[in-house]
């Protein structure tokens, strides 16, 4: 460098040529340098992924530990292969994690190649192993690289799109439910009003269209949601009274089929169970009941030390041969009816959630929850 | 509004949405309800005291002013009266705080007018708001709160739906109610299916007549009505 930067007169020819260092005497070339750098990460060759700050930080890393090599391949100082590797193994993780796959794989690159060339410099062994121990040190650097950032980038995108899946969706939910409402309340309002014959083909027909919009949508919005395991917190309820609720609810439905509660042995205890989840799967149970009941609904709830038992039965015809487990698959109606096919997926989903199992048998939906008592209760 | 409407069940509705709070206060005027629809609660307290209602429907978000909870609080503490909460969210965390604001009932849109009417007649039976829950024409008497039905003195053994039929009919004497009608104040949800109407209209008949005239007619290509 000293041959370099003064030069008196350009008398030979090889020397002219280096005349373009004399311009390391003033810092632009740093400057110059950094804005390299931080081009080649910012993506104007390569393509863009990671974000301004992560850019400069990446490349702030890539700078200073090129600076450190070449001291150290100048100064002959440095150690065994070994030791670099664990010297450029630190800041290539760094690198990698807050700047990104294109960072952290310049990072093992200039780290691998320093490695190289300062091995070679040293005089102590025989320069082949050192070029190979670098080659190896490079290789195994990438691989790192690699597996850091995959791992990184999957866990934010996994976390952001988590996020925005839930937001898209109960924005959705509210957002299509309004006019939903009003489609339905209008045509509803007019029925009730009376109309001519003819008006009142047509209303019922839009009325049950918007009914059915509207519990599709319900139906996949829960999906969504026991999709992404939200069941609520286990609460200490009485699935005795829990039964009689939802049972209630289902007869303002339907007024046609007759429902009833039986308590099989000693009433239960309070146990501890998602009540609102557990809730829901009995609604889906009970209305895909009555739907196919004849004239009656029966929910039995009996408990075991083990598990509370919850079983729905209708007197309908039943499922048909091999449609025990068919019938929990999506999107399947096996009654031909046009009914969503997610009311039973969904219950399955709520009530598996919470450690417990929904299941055909013996011509009757059977939920089992484990028996989780709040406190100690002494066993008959 | 006649003099008939003044001994009338009245019924507050609080609902920013326009498709909503129209259809809801018709259907419910069209049932001879007395109603009273408003966009947002800010001058809830005056309207209260002008309209003094039995029953408030409230949506829970509205645009301006308090919202539904803090609505329904107000009209609690200021009238008494029962609060149904309408909303389009269904979220365990919105329903328990509907329940803590004192709402006696919750339903989610989009909802069957059946079922809003069935669940604000039950607040209203449940706090002795309908008018009485009673009803006696000629020799039939039907007890809305005891769910039975005494003709000549002799019960009558009818399903839910017959009562609720009879129920529906028997309220509005000489009035013609079409079977869609009828479908969407008692049925509602997915059984819409003008058969269902028939084949309980002619079980009800076979049980009232068997003990006197006949009460409920049918108008050929209208539907049905109840004659004393």
């Amino acid at each position: 460098m000293s041959k370099a930067s003064k030069p008196s007169k350009p008398s030979k020819p090889w020397l002219r040529s280096l005349r373009w260092l004399r311009s390391l005497r003033s810092l632009r070339w740093l400057r110059w340098l950094w804005r390299g750098v931080n081009r080649l990460l910012s993506g104007s060759w390569w393509g863009s992924d990671a974000a301004p700050t992560r850019q400069s930080t990446g490349a702030a890393l890539v700078v200073l530990s090129g600076v450190v090599a070449l001291l150290g391949v100048a100064d002959h100082v440095t150690g065994p292969v070994l030791s670099m590797a664990a010297f450029y193994l630190i800041p290539t993780a760094i690198g990698t994690f807050l700047g990104g796959r294109r960072p952290g794989m310049l990072l093992a690159l200039e780290s691998g190649l320093t490695t190289t060339v300062a091995a070679f410099f040293s005089d102590k062994d025989d320069p082949v192993v050192f070029v190979l121990n670098g080659v190896l040190l490079l290789m195994i650097l990438s691989v790192l690289v690699a597996l850091i950032a995959a791992a990184r980038e999957k866990a934010v995108a996994a976390g952001d799109s988590a996020r925005q899946r839930k937001e898209f969706l109960s924005y959705a939910a509210h957002q299509l439910r309004t006019p939903l409402a009003g489609i339905r309340a209008s045509t509803d309002a007019l029925l009730v009003n009376g109309a001519t014959s003819q008006q009142e083909r047509l209303l019922v027909n839009l009325s049950r269209e918007a009914d059915r919009a509207g519990r599709l949508l319900s139906s996949l919005l829960q999906m969504a949601r026991v999709d992404q395991g939200e069941v609520g917190t286990l609460q200490a309820t009485d699935v005795v009274d829990l039964c009689r609720t939802e049972l209630d609810r289902a007869k303002v439905g339907n007024q046609a089929v007759k429902t009833s509660l039986v308590v099989r042995g000693p009433r239960p205890q309070l146990v501890l169970l998602a009540s609102e989840a557990t809730k829901n799967a009995l609604a889906n149970l009970l209305d895909n009941a009555r739907r196919h009941a004849l004239a009656e609904v029966t929910v039995e709830v009996g408990a075991t030390p083990a598990m509370i038992e919850i079983a729905v039965a209708d007197d309908g015809p039943g499922l048909p041969d091999g449609g025990n487990e068919r019938v929990f698959e999506r999107f399947v109606s096996l009654d031909g009816k046009g009914g969503s096919g997610l009311g039973l997926p969904i219950a399955r989903g709520l009530i598996e959630a919470q450690g417990g199992r929904l299941t055909y048998e013996d011509r009757r939906f059977m939920i089992r929850i484990p028996n989780r008592r709040p406190a100690p209760v002494p066993t008959p | 509004m006649t003099d008939v409407q003044s001994s009338a069940t009245r019924a507050l509705l609080i609902e920013d949405d326009l498709s909503v709070r129209e259809a809801v206060a018709s259907a419910f005027e069209g049932l001879g309800f007395l109603v009273r629809a408003e966009v947002t609660g800010e001058s809830m307290s005056q309207t209260v005291d002008e309209f003094r209602p039995d029953v408030a429907i409230i949506d829970i978000q509205l645009p301006a002013g308090p919202n539904g909870f803090q609505l329904a609080r107000q009209v609690i503490a200021q009238a008494g009266v029962p609060v149904v909460f309408l909303t389009a969210a269904d979220g365990l965390d919105d329903r328990l705080a509907g329940f803590e604001a004192g709402g006696d009932d919750y339903v989610v849109k989009p909802f069957a007018m059946a079922e809003l009417l069935a669940r604000v007649r039950a607040v209203l039976r449940r706090s002795g708001r309908m008018d009485s829950p009673v009803i006696e024409v000629r020799d039939l008497l039907i007890d809305d709160n005891a769910k039975q039905v005494l003709r000549g003195g002799v019960e009558l053994d009818l399903t839910p739906t017959e009562f609720e039929l009879l129920s529906v009919l028997a309220r509005a004497p000489n009035q013609v109610f079409s079977k869609g009608q009828l479908l969407s104040q008692i049925w509602g949800f997915d059984s819409y299916d003008p058969n269902l109407v028939e084949v309980h209209v002619s079980a009800l008949r076979r049980k009232l007549d068997a003990n006197g005239p006949r009460l409920v007619h049918t108008v050929r290509g209208r539907g049905y009505v109840f004659r004393p």
